[in-house]
């Protein structure tokens, strides 16, 4: 049905416009940016040309942060898919309460990520923890989580796949409840068992879901930020300095806009070709939806 | 009511043309069943008339009145949708009077015509039930009740039976014909069903490739195909066809390339002034009931012939068939008609 | 049958263990608000407390406007739910059912919005917002937040799904577009619009770079800053109190959670993001 363009234009306006300033505008200042080098404390910029990425290029540590983000996102987003993929599956065998556990599960999401992490904070201290006593009263004796640089980066990975858990469940319940009732059923009149079922049945159809979820994922573990700054700081020994963080200490700590911009370009490019492979891939599986 | 005139309408979409000049005039009062199999631009036409498409040529009078341009609302139509396209959160009763109300008609109106088409269509009991509590039929007569409402000059119904089972839809057939017979109003009715077709419209509309093959009253188009896909899409089974350079003791006319005969006017038997169609076994028996549809494998083709149950012949047995001169249908290359 | 309900208890089963490990985190936090003094700090530590003493939550009320933090950011999150959930309504119909040149480059700018990191805005924003005068205002906490590029996608997702007779069953019974959207487009997609409201809030207000830029006086602070402000102020304050206030802080968004779940789910399930 063909509608006028002007009430087309005029629908869009209201959700374009703030996009447009406050997303769009910023992202192209940042592009802009990223080719500049501002004098601190002032709004002086003198082009550089590529300079600010050749830099990056050549920092030791900068590849450190690309290491650090790329284990955060092992680190995450395996455990949190397997775990929420898991707890999906018996969520939506299991009728018993039901609700009282799905609420468990996705209860952590509700909750802002320096309010998750003051919590873990709390949880992770080396004496009034109660992490460590209960290690110890089982006869393990627990790390200091956030002062050792081996564990600083698990510790936050753990209060991260805490929090985010919920999120996946919820796609992964959404993803079950399209498999076809039919199909089980057939599939239990072939004489296939619970794990052949899971893996003939279930997981084929659920594979464009595992997919989304994933990109997102790498997605959100790329952009992790609240967390790392309540918890560790990006220390002990730079072990938590994520591109993120990093990104966010160039611009605000030590005010070097053009370089801070030019990691976020960076960032960006990333994201946008984890998010592009999702598209490609879920278009070409649309015979799934 | 009113009647609708189309003149040379011509529909494109992006570089593919659906319709092709086409032209049909419909009386007041008259029943016309659209028929042809998928994407023969059918639905097209319908949606034309309706106001959903604009055409990219040509020109729609509905009543008198020029329609192009004129929004769907304001053409005095109403259509019955395939998947009857009920607002599923609506109770039946807010469904069928959305429109009046839309239309700011006094309340006591609004309620007095949802009563009459509630009783019309059997519904009373379910005016207050939401569209997802209904079985198939009923929907279906909440999407007419609907269409009723507001008392169209033109009802327009898009394949109104296909998501019915078989036995729901000769009901549904029966009811349709009814309303037809007591509203008086003008119909147009889109169907790949040729039963449908056949039984409920007073002229059909043959339309093959955005173009219309034949148009006439149904026993004329079954008797009189003007063309070879008319002939071979109406009527169940479906007409045979042979070559007729095959066809012994027949003065065939110049041109004719194919021969249709339906399969009630074949016989298994010889009798004088027959003309013999040629030999074969029988491949297949399909029992109806009264009738029985006798598959014969000729040398290069298949031959579907309907007789009476008890005189079908067993299975592999020899079969010959046989048929009267007048029975035969004379096509040229093209698949026009000739005599 | 009898299988039937052995996998259901075997699956019971393996819920129990990680619901109390996810659970535990929450009602540790909530356990210590009402530990008072020393107690929060005893070793062996504790779980539960010795009473429900509510001390800490009325020496957190004093101690900062907390009732001030939570109505602005009561206020500001509502404002911020109502204006992405409208722009995103009429942003997805308009891509989901109009025809206009540029649709597609429209549709990539809002998914391109979702991918830009947080970080990356707030300096061009607050200049932008300075030169409005919008600094320590409302307007500054709630207008740069007002449209959502994933609550377009999400919607424009559902409303694709609904069948297009829908649309024009309403156009022949004389509704305008408008008011297709808003009678039967919009009652029908409330499982999604709902999911996505929730997910609005819930992330409005937990806002915390933001509203760190954007607010200088104290009656301005959302209740995620106001907390940090107060734990700064507080340094002597006790853990227990600071944990009250958390707690207090934390409610709105898991009460709206707990209510709205169901919703939530459905809202995304139905929304083509099923498999």
């Amino acid at each position: 049905m063909k509608g006028s363009r002007a009430l087309a234009c005029a629908l869009l306006l209201p959700a374009l416009a703030p996009l447009l300033l406050f997303t769009v505008y910023p992202a192209l200042q940042s592009l802009w940016l990223s080719f500049h080098e501002m004098a601190p404390f002032s709004r002086d910029t003198v082009s550089v040309g590529w300079e600010n990425y050749r830099l990056l290029w050549s920092s030791p540590e900068y590849w450190h942060c690309v290491r650090v983000s790329c284990l955060f996102t092992l680190y995450t987003v395996i455990p949190s898919l397997a775990l929420s993929l898991g707890l999906a599956l018996a969520l939506d065998s299991n009728p018993w309460f039901q609700g009282f556990f799905r609420t468990v599960f996705l209860l952590p999401v509700s909750i802002s990520s320096a309010m998750a992490a003051m919590l873990w904070l709390f949880l992770y201290n080396p004496t009034a923890g109660y992490l460590n006593f209960t290690l110890e009263r089982l006869g393990v004796s627990g790390p200091n989580w956030l002062g050792d640089p081996r564990w600083a980066l698990v510790a936050v990975a753990i209060a991260t796949v805490w929090k985010e858990l919920g999120f996946n469940i919820i796609f992964f319940l959404a993803g079950l409840s399209g498999v076809p009732q039919e199909l089980h059923e057939a599939a239990t009149l072939d004489g296939a068992g619970w794990w052949s079922r899971l893996r003939h049945v279930t997981l084929p159809i659920l594979s464009p879901t595992i997919f989304f979820t994933t990109v997102v994922s790498i997605v959100n573990s790329f952009q992790s930020f609240g967390q790392i700054h309540i918890l560790t700081g990006g220390g002990p020994a730079g072990e938590t300095d994520t591109l993120v963080y990093n990104l966010y200490r160039d611009a605000f700590v030590h005010f070097r806009a053009g370089y801070a911009s030019a990691q976020a370009v960076i960032l960006f490019l990333i994201i946008f070709a984890a998010t592009a492979i999702q598209f490609r891939i879920a278009r070409s599986k649309a015979h799934y939806g | 009511m009113a009647g609708v005139e189309l003149s040379k309408i011509r529909k494109t979409f992006g570089g593919t043309t659906v319709l092709h000049e086409l032209s049909l005039s419909i009386r007041s009062g008259e029943f016309v069943a659209l028929v042809g199999g998928s994407g023969c631009g059918k639905s097209t036409l319908l949606r034309l008339v309706a106001g959903l498409d604009e055409p990219t040529a040509g020109e729609i009078k509905i009543g008198g009145r020029v329609v192009n341009g004129v929004g769907a609302k304001d053409r005095g139509v109403a259509m019955v949708f395939q998947n009857y396209a009920l607002y599923p959160h609506m109770s039946v009763r807010e469904n069928m009077s959305f429109a009046l109300r839309l239309a700011g008609l006094p309340a006591v109106e609004v309620a007095a015509r949802t009563a009459e088409a509630a009783r019309m269509l059997r519904l009373d009991e379910h005016l207050d039930k939401k569209p997802g509590q209904l079985s198939g039929g009923q929907k279906q007569r909440v999407a007419m009740g609907r269409a009723m409402m507001r008392r169209p000059e033109v009802f327009l119904f898009d394949e109104p039976l296909s998501n019915l089972d078989a036995q729901l839809r000769v009901q549904m057939r029966a009811e349709i014909s009814r309303l037809h017979r007591r509203l008086k109003s003008t119909v147009i009715y889109v169907t790949h069903d040729q039963v449908e077709a056949m039984t409920l419209a007073d002229r059909i509309a043959v339309l093959r490739d955005g173009r219309i093959e034949q148009v006439g009253a149904p026993l004329d188009v079954y008797h009189d195909p003007q063309t070879k896909f008319v002939a071979s899409f109406i009527g169940t089974p479906s007409m045979n066809f042979i070559q007729a350079a095959g066809l012994a003791g027949v003065n065939s006319p110049k041109d004719a390339v194919d021969v249709g005969i339906r399969p009630e006017r074949i016989q298994l038997n010889s009798a004088p002034g027959l003309i013999r169609l040629g030999s074969g076994s029988v491949s297949l028996v399909e029992t109806l009931g009264a009738t029985a549809l006798v598959h014969v494998a000729l040398k290069d083709r298949e031959l579907v012939i309907a007789t009476p149950a008890g005189g079908a012949p067993a299975l592999d047995s020899a079969a010959e068939a046989w048929t009267e001169p007048s029975a035969l249908f004379f096509f040229d290359a093209r698949g026009a008609r000739v005599s | 049958m009898d299988r039937g309900k052995r996998g259901r208890a075997v699956a019971a089963c393996v819920l129990f263990l990680p619901a109390v490990l996810q659970l535990f985190p929450l009602f540790y936090l909530l356990c210590m608000s009402f530990k008072i003094g020393g107690e929060v700090m005893s070793y062996p530590p504790t779980v539960l407390p010795k009473s429900l003493n509510l001390a800490n939550y009325r020496s957190a009320l004093h101690s900062a406007p907390l009732w001030r933090f939570l109505l602005n950011s009561l206020f500001v999150s509502f404002a911020i739910t109502f204006l992405q959930v409208f722009t995103a309504i009429l942003a997805a119909f308009a891509l989901a059912r109009f025809d206009f040149p540029g649709k597609t480059a429209v549709f990539g700018l809002f998914i391109a919005t979702m991918l830009v990191p947080g970080e990356v805005t707030i300096i061009p924003n607050y200049f932008t917002l300075a030169r409005f005068g919008w600094i320590d205002s409302f307007a500054g906490l709630i207008i740069p937040w007002s449209a959502s590029g994933f609550g377009v996608f999400l919607l424009y997702q559902f409303f694709r799904s609904v069948p297009k007779e829908l649309e024009e069953a309403a156009a022949l019974d004389g509704a305008s577009r408008l008011r297709f959207l808003f009678q039967i487009l919009v009652p029908l997609s409330l499982p999604a619009i709902t999911a996505f409201a929730v997910y609005a809030f819930i992330s409005a207000w937990n806002q915390y770079l933001w509203p760190l830029v954007v607010v200088q006086s104290t009656s301005m602070q959302t209740a995620q800053i106001g907390l940090g402000m107060f734990r700064s102020q507080n340094e002597s304050m006790s853990w227990g109190v600071i944990m009250a206030a958390t707690s207090m802080l934390i409610a709105p968004t898991v009460v709206l959670f707990v209510f709205a779940q169901k919703q939530f789910v459905r809202g995304l399930t139905m929304s083509g993001l099923k498999g």
